[in-house]
């Protein structure tokens, strides 16, 4: 093959592998801007991503019910049905096999053997320096049951917005933690 | 003639001669006819590469870290950065098509940069809009939009990568509960570009090179794709794909030489010594051997017959491959090695007793190896028996408190190690001096390796009084010692200096100042690698400068996991040692060049 015609596969291969980056920016991008907002509440734990970072494991597993268990099986795709409160939060009332009717829902799988779904908002990325500070004022806040996370919903697929401490976005909570 | 057959030719010159079946005249003639029609393999360019690669590895991590550093920015700016990132090494690489695609350093370079930055680009993405820890998904994106830059690029280190990508993929999902079938479509996308590169030259280094990491991907990822619905149906699968493994080397690889130019004999004898040694146990058949891994779960029935089709193909094709290799084998002694299918059977039927079926098989596979040095006919896998025969009886010492047997057994190793050692009888030129200056250096580089970490020095010192651990650090203490004393008195002042930092590391843990060991270690490895790398660089001596830079490098990057950095400034180190491989290599080859000149 000429290197001209390398080139130009070269730049084809180029321009799909950014457009594969912009499709995942557009969608969750779209999620965000259009998806019904819920608020769920979350419980911390501090670990680290070799790839992506330093992040904020928010605690917020759902196991399916033992009597429902033997309908599912370890990796199978569900609808986890989520319903909200008085308050307005929002939680997992039950998954299904199958679409459900209502709009508030998200597409994932069953994790573990014990029943336990995964969730797509189990992680809040946080810049290096800030995570330990981060970490504590979660803790804190987990503690007085202040925290929680605002996720967007659309088409069964679900994005996190923001995480919140005492309602104040996390960083700008840190920054008034810091001015006192 | 091939290769390895003139390699072969040129040691047994030394033995027709010692013999005195030919005089020094003919064995000068012959090695200088013989010589001539070899081609010479450029080592230097082979390592340079090698090293090249390395130094883009460790930028294209720095900028890993850089990214994962999560910079407290807007979304969008960090989502544009981003593409911005993968756009410059994607201009970088078409540069590269364009202008250098003749230089094979520099596809290799940009190509790995190309698929750490993709891979990286696809983690911040996701990063920045907080997705779960579903890393299957990453590396599944990261595997498909990487495959076209190996075939674009023609480059083998962006095959490693690939690989590690999709065996990784594969681990997750078998970890998850998924299915990971799709990993063979993964290989199979790879094949064209393998067998391309096995056209061209089926004994080149770059073949040896994909060979390698091919079958270990194949051989990690098995047991992943395996659906495992028939109970420990593993066991016969790997069983016979390690057979399949060991007949191909035996076809393919007779007159190759060295170990590392084979690896379908060299994996498929440790992959059996392996599972001969993990079976010879008796946790495996309870644990993993007979359960069905699934048991708790439905299974899914496309991948399942993957596993029907894997286990009736492989043991077809190591019957076959038997029958067709049997004469040769079995020429001129007993080859234990394809003989695992059978007790595999033997033992996955009869399961009560398999631990012991496997055990006298490990005695016999050990005993067949060792047997060409006990006639003075050392093989290089003679040593895989030493070392089986070693870790088996080891084992078992500590397993069952059969000390009289463990220690016969390794009085036993012991005499033929030393003895009848296959490097000293047909390799004197490599006189026992040479032997032991190896294991000094090795021995004391990993020693200095182990207290490099804080927690092992504290782990060691503790548990010292433990008989092995004392006496295996003090020989190691004392031969790296005895080593290093000699290259002082040959006045190579930094390995001196390694005298006195080894004689002050115990002083310092008895005055309870093991913090200040560890720096000292550390401090020391330093300097030696900075003191190596402006040695190679004045002296314009590329293994020097190397050596010295790759030692810094490992020093940083053990650093890397046991110290409390932030990515930021890991990323920037890693970036500056990368750095510094290519700007040494780039002036000592210039250098090189003008002086040629």
């Amino acid at each position: 093959m000429k290197t001209k015609t390398i080139l130009q596969i070269f730049i084809i291969v180029a321009m799909l592998q950014v457009l594969l980056l912009l499709s995942i920016i557009v969608r969750k991008e779209n999620i965000l801007r259009t998806g019904t907002r819920i608020k769920i509440k979350v419980q911390p734990v501090d670990p680290y991503d070799a790839f992506r970072g330093r992040y904020i494991a928010l605690d917020v597993s759902y196991r399916i019910p033992e009597s429902d268990k033997n309908e599912y099986h370890r990796g199978q795709k569900v609808y986890a049905l989520l319903e909200v409160d008085n308050e307005g939060f929002a939680s997992i009332k039950g998954v299904a096999p199958k679409k459900p009717q209502s709009q508030l829902y998200f597409k994932t799988f069953v994790q573990r053997v014990n029943g336990r779904i995964a969730l797509p908002y189990d992680r809040y990325y946080i810049e290096d320096s800030k995570a330990l500070e981060a970490e504590k004022a979660y803790k804190r806040s987990r503690e007085s049951s202040s925290a929680y996370i605002s996720v967007k919903i659309k088409y069964g697929s679900a994005v996190l917005e923001e995480l919140y401490l005492k309602n104040i976005p996390v960083l700008e909570f840190l920054d008034k933690e810091s001015q006192k | 003639m091939k290769v390895g057959k003139i390699k072969w030719l040129l040691k047994e010159l030394f033995v027709l001669k010692r013999e005195q079946v030919i005089d020094s005249e003919t064995e000068e003639s012959i090695k200088k006819y013989y010589s001539q029609k070899m081609k010479p393999v450029n080592v230097k360019k082979m390592v340079m590469i090698l090293f090249w690669i390395l130094g883009s590895i460790l930028i294209g991590a720095g900028i890993v870290l850089l990214f994962a550093h999560n910079w407290n920015v807007s979304a969008h700016l960090k989502a544009a950065g981003t593409l911005l990132c993968l756009i410059c090494a994607q201009i970088f690489s078409g540069y590269v098509i364009r202008k250098r695609f003749e230089r094979k350093i520099w596809r290799e370079s940009s190509s790995i940069i190309l698929m750490l930055i993709l891979g990286t680009a696809i983690a911040t993405i996701q990063q920045i809009y907080h997705v779960g820890g579903n890393v299957e998904n990453l590396l599944f994106l990261w595997a498909i939009s990487s495959l076209p830059i190996i075939y674009l690029l023609r480059s083998n280190s962006s095959v490693l990568i690939y690989l590690a990508i999709i065996t990784g993929w594969a681990g997750v999902i078998q970890n998850q509960g998924g299915y990971a079938s799709f990993y063979w479509l993964f290989i199979f996308a790879l094949m064209p570009y393998y067998f391309k590169s096995h056209k061209q030259n089926l004994h080149s280094a770059e073949n040896k090179f994909l060979q390698w990491f091919l079958l270990l991907s194949f051989c990690i990822s098995l047991g992943c794709v395996l659906e495992k619905v028939v109970p420990g149906l593993w066991i016969i699968v790997y069983s016979s794909f390690l057979v399949i493994l060991y007949f191909i080397g035996f076809i393919l690889e007779k007159d190759e030489g060295i170990i590392w130019r084979r690896p379908f004999t060299t994996i498929a004898a440790g992959g059996i010594g392996v599972i001969a040694f993990m079976l010879s146990q008796d946790w495996p058949w309870r644990k993993i051997g007979l359960e069905n891994i699934r048991s708790e779960l439905r299974f899914h029935e496309i991948p399942a017959i993957i596993d029907y089709v894997l286990v009736i193909a492989f043991v077809l094709i190591a019957l076959w491959l038997f029958i067709k290799c049997m004469k040769q084998l079995y020429k001129r002694s007993y080859d234990f090695f394809p003989l695992l299918l059978l007790f595999a059977i033997i033992g996955y039927f009869i399961p009560g007793t398999a631990n012991v079926v496997f055990g006298v098989y490990l005695i016999l596979l050990c005993f067949s190896l060792i047997s060409p040095v006990l006639r003075k006919q050392a093989r290089d896998i003679s040593w895989f028996g030493l070392l089986f025969l070693f870790v088996f009886s080891m084992n078992k010492l500590f397993a069952y408190k059969t000390e009289s047997l463990g220690i016969i057994l390794l009085i036993f190793f012991f005499v033929i190690f030393v003895i009848r050692s296959g490097l000293f009888i047909d390799r004197p030129e490599r006189a026992p001096y040479g032997v032991l200056r190896f294991i000094c250096l090795f021995g004391g580089l990993l020693f200095l390796y182990m207290i490099s970490f804080a927690e092992v020095i504290e782990e060691i010192m503790d548990k010292a009084h433990f008989f092995f651990k004392d006496i295996l650090l003090i020989i190691t203490i004392a031969s790296a010692a005895i080593y290093y004393l000699w290259e002082f008195i040959k006045k190579n002042w930094y390995i001196g200096v390694f005298l006195i930092v080894l004689m002050l590391l115990p002083i310092l843990y008895i005055v309870h100042l093991e913090i200040f060991a560890v720096i000292l270690v550390n401090l020391y490895l330093f300097s030696v690698g900075i003191g190596i790398t402006i040695n190679g660089i004045v002296r314009r001596n590329f293994y020097y400068a190397n050596v010295g830079i790759l030692t810094i490098s490992g020093i940083t990057l053990t650093r890397f996991f046991d110290r409390d950095l932030t990515f930021l400034s890991r990323g920037i180190i890693f970036i500056l040692i990368g750095s510094l491989f290519f700007l040494a290599n780039i002036y000592i080859s210039r250098k090189a060049k003008g002086e040629i000149k």
